[in-house]
């Protein structure tokens, strides 16, 4: 046999290079450091931390230290975690997981089905759990054939509760502290999926947004949250933004005094008024997707055209004539939210064009009576109905029922069902869909990854999966 | 991922280099899902034209359209909307090409959501409107069914100092087109080993930039190349060449190539280095790459309907995986970061692996960085398998490959 001595490992390594653009072997240990806005109280699964901003960042860290038996595959569908499989009887009303071996909790100790089983029972009194082997057993009140994309939820994680205070799980990382200020997590080195990377993750919390720009710039962060706004500046500055689908509805909705039959012509009129494609590509640099419906269709699966209004707006002239009073509209935002500030001004910049007067109020403290509201509900990487059915549970019962009479869609109802549902919401224009955003996170210089994004499409995030390049000093570790 | 299967094809004198490290590099360029193929809407076609047959009056006039969510679902809704077309047909309906003219109008969308794959329908008549669906949930027991990967999986075949213009395998025996002879090798232990070779004649003076093209019908073989032909046997005794310029086999009608250029012309004149007949799904009949680069269409009629895109050559190539699709391997100078990146010279090209629906062009996978210029590229028309000859600037070799679609489920 003839030596080899042809171009060929040359054109293998070409191609193994033109695919994996960083050729460097992912390397072990340091700590990543990652900034948020919100003060996280607690991560038990089970809590649900009434305000937004702590529960979307709990949303995101939670994941992290408990699991659950199924996730959604930010590709589609369900995929086995800690369960291996899964199958039902009686259509639906008993349900067996045959859980997945070799799995350790934080502790070291194996995870048993009893584990998963008192975890779940601590959440679901109604349901009947058991372990039964090397499975556990679910028996439901009533059928449910779609159990597994319910127990893709936050609360359904497994906790093991090893003293009042003290939980564990059988995630990447393990809790090590949590005090006033930052939370700690500290690498599994069993984890079941391979350890993490790095050591330690060490979250700084009540970080404005501008400080935490300041901190990725100067290298005190690894990771921050980040503004459709300021994303530009980050990439014009060679730093990498994450992003993940659009997952955050931005909507105009109408308080009950201009939520009356006679107001409609106004509202079709505010709501084809301003620019969505202008706002989500000049305002919101791109990173945002204008929006018709409240679901974005990665996450319906339809198109915007069968969910939008079919009712016509009024003409410039037909406003114009209208009373002063009836055609100025007070629009309110969250004091907090700069960015729904930015998007209210440039509506009321639009919608003058049209000849709607609209004054964006920042309340501070006492303020007049808003005729309009511009709200941001995170939306839930999940199935359409249970989707939809949470938008509609974010927006308050107040809201829909000006909006419509239909009831939000029943767990697992079909497609026409849940459009049917989402198109009797926007039917009357109380509710106007304006822009669907991605959670953005700025990433250091000093982070790299292994074969996956630092945020996944629905917005978890793969930290287990991130690694710190040796090159950047580990210093500059807040004290 | 999923291992491929590589083709059993030799490395012509690489024997140390084993076929599983290829394997290796085809596995990993094999990596992008394909958008254009994800999403399948067939299998809900007839339920969902059930369904809307239930709410339409029968014997109306009716206009069927259609809202793509994605551009990649462009083609499967197509399917959609033509069986919903033809199962309202059945029964009497009358189709209008007009929502003007008709009484009922029936909108089509498909796509995917993390639930399910989905296929709504909106009939609206006069002012009322109506939702059907039809729809397969993806639960995690299902999941990956419709979902083939497609990857170009490239075999190295054969590699010689002077050009190669063209090759054909048979067998246990190899035909290579170069510029002076055409040569049958026979494989042997070591490699490929010299049977028989006969020259070109008489001499010509060749255009610059040569290109030949090897047919092989049965135990005959016709070799064209600009203004001449030879023919002859498969072993090569007899063979002749003569002066005629003769239309070569290309998927599309030419009259060959002009003795002292590179590119072709269909009857009507157009000028073309490549062409790649489309599937249906396609508006248009053939692609065609153009002597200045540019990747165009062409209707039925061969009638120019505009450019998609930019490819220095482009062949046609078929999926076993995916009957009826027709994919494009066109090539393009390498991007200079990636070439820098790979360590390769600066002149290289780049297989990419792409289909046409309506008239988008959409990535079907990851891109080939081959180990030089692309000097040929041939597929004979529905071939599964093309012809890829690049020249290696660095060895100053000419490496031939076969190239192939794998596909993942």
């Amino acid at each position: 046999m003839k030596r080899f001595r042809s171009a060929f490992p040359a054109f293998a390594s070409a191609c193994l290079a033109a695919v994996i653009v960083s050729a460097a072997r992912p390397q072990y240990g340091g700590t990543l450091r990652i900034d948020t806005r919100a003060n996280i109280r607690t991560l038990d699964p089970a809590a649900s931390p009434s305000d937004v901003v702590e529960m979307a960042a709990s949303n995101r860290i939670a994941p992290l230290v408990f699991e659950p038996l199924v996730f959604v595959d930010p590709a589609g569908g369900l995929k086995p975690l800690l369960a291996a499989s899964w199958e039902s009887q009686s259509g639906g009303k008993r349900w067996r997981f045959r859980m997945r071996g070799g799995v350790r909790l934080h502790d070291g100790t194996p995870l048993e089905p009893w584990h998963a089983a008192t975890s779940l029972r601590g959440v679901e009194s109604t349901w009947t759990i058991a372990a039964d082997g090397d499975a556990i057993v679910i028996d439901l009140p009533q059928p449910q054939p779609s159990l597994p994309w319910e127990l893709t939820d936050r609360r359904h994680a497994i906790a093991v509760r090893r003293t009042p205070t003290e939980m564990i799980g059988t995630g990447p990382f393990r809790i090590d502290r949590i005090d006033a200020g930052r939370v700690w997590l500290r690498a599994h080195d069993s984890y079941w999926s391979g350890r993490p990377f790095v050591d330690i993750v060490q979250i700084e919390m009540g970080r404005s947004f501008a400080a935490q720009l300041t901190d990725l710039e100067v290298g005190r962060a690894d990771l921050i949250e980040l503004q459709p706004t300021d994303a530009r500046r980050l990439t014009q500055r060679g730093l990498q933004v994450a992003a993940s689908r659009p997952l955050d509805l931005f909507a105009l909705v109408f308080e009950p005094h201009r939520a009356g039959s006679s107001s409609e012509p106004l509202r079709r009129s505010l709501a084809r008024a301003f620019e969505r494609v202008a706002l989500c590509n000049v305002l919101l640099q791109g990173r945002a997707e204008p929006a018709e419906t409240l679901l974005p269709a990665w996450l319906s699966g339809y198109a915007a055209a069968f969910a939008a209004p079919a009712g016509l707006p009024l003409s410039r002239s037909a406003i114009m004539r209208l009373p002063v009073d009836q055609r100025t509209l007070m629009l309110r935002v969250e004091a907090g939210d700069a960015l729904a500030r930015s998007i209210a001004e440039r509506i009321a910049v639009d919608a003058r064009e049209s000849g709607v007067l609209v004054t964006v109020q920042v309340p501070a403290g006492l303020a007049p009576r808003p005729d309009v509201r511009l709200v941001r509900v995170e939306l839930d990487a999940t199935s359409p109905d249970r989707a939809l059915a949470r938008v509609m549970a974010a927006l308050g019962s107040r809201t829909i029922a000006l909006a419509t009479n239909e009831p939000a869609p029943a767990i697992g109802a079909p497609l026409d069902v849940v459009l049917r549902v989402e198109r009797a919401l926007l039917e009357a224009s109380i509710v106007v869909p304006v822009a669907h955003v991605p959670e953005l996170y700025g990433v250091g210089e000093r982070v790299d990854e292994w074969d996956a994004q630092p945020v996944t499409a629905t917005g978890g995030w793969n930290l287990a999966n991130l690694w710190l390049k040796p090159s950047a000093p580990e210093a500059r570790v807040r004290p | 991922m999923e291992v491929l299967s590589c083709a059993a094809v030799g490395f012509h004198g690489r024997a140390p280099f084993p076929r599983t490290a290829a394997c290796a590099v085809l596995i990993l360029l094999g990596g992008a899902t394909v958008r254009g193929q994800r999403a399948a809407f067939q299998d809900l076609a007839s339920e969902l034209a059930a369904k809307i047959a239930a709410v339409v009056a029968p014997a109306g006039a009716v206009f069927v359209t259609s809202i793509p969510v994605d551009a990649a679902d462009e083609a499967p809704l197509r399917q959609v909307a033509r069986e919903v077309a033809r199962v309202l047909t059945a029964r009497g309906d009358r189709l209008v090409a007009a929502e003007a003219a008709a009484a009922v109008v029936v909108t089509v969308g498909c796509s995917t959501n993390l639930r399910e794959r989905a296929c709504l329908a909106e009939v609206r008549r006069a002012d009322t409107r109506q939702v059907v669906s039809a729809s397969k949930a993806d639960d995690g027991r299902t999941s990956g069914d419709a979902d083939p990967i497609l990857a170009l999986e490239a075999v190295p075949l054969f590699a010689q100092r002077a050009a190669i213009l063209d090759l054909a395998p048979l067998g246990d025996r190899l035909l290579v087109l170069d510029p002076a002879a055409i040569t049958l090798y026979s494989r042997a232990d070591e490699g490929w080993q010299r049977v028989e070779s006969r020259a070109i004649g008489p001499a010509r003076v060749w255009p610059r930039d040569l290109r030949g093209r090897l047919r092989v019908s049965g135990r005959a073989i016709e070799a064209f190349l600009p203004g001449a032909v030879c023919r002859g046997p498969v072993d090569l005794s007899g063979l002749t060449c003569v002066d005629e310029r003769e239309p070569w086999p290309l998927a599309v009608d030419n009259a060959g190539i002009d003795a002292a250029r590179n590119f072709f012309q269909t009857p009507e004149g157009v000028s073309f280095v490549g062409a790649a007949a489309l599937g249906a799904d396609s508006d248009a009949r053939w692609a065609l790459a153009d002597p200045s680069g540019t990747l165009m269409l062409m209707d039925e009629r061969r009638k120019p309907l505009g450019a998609i895109g930019s490819s220095d050559d482009v062949a046609g190539l078929t999926a076993r995986c995916h009957p009826g699709a027709a994919y494009l391997l066109a090539s393009a100078r390498t991007i200079r970061g990636a070439a820098q990146r790979v360590d390769l010279q600066a002149d290289t090209d780049t297989l990419r692996l792409l289909r046409v629906v309506g008239r988008r062009l959409l990535t079907a996978a990851t891109p080939f960085v081959l180990p030089g210029r692309l000097t040929a590229l041939w597929a004979a028309p529905g071939a599964s398998v093309a012809t890829v000859v690049a020249h290696d600037a660095g060895t100053g070799r000419y490496e031939a490959f076969q190239v192939s679609i794998s596909c993942v489920r």
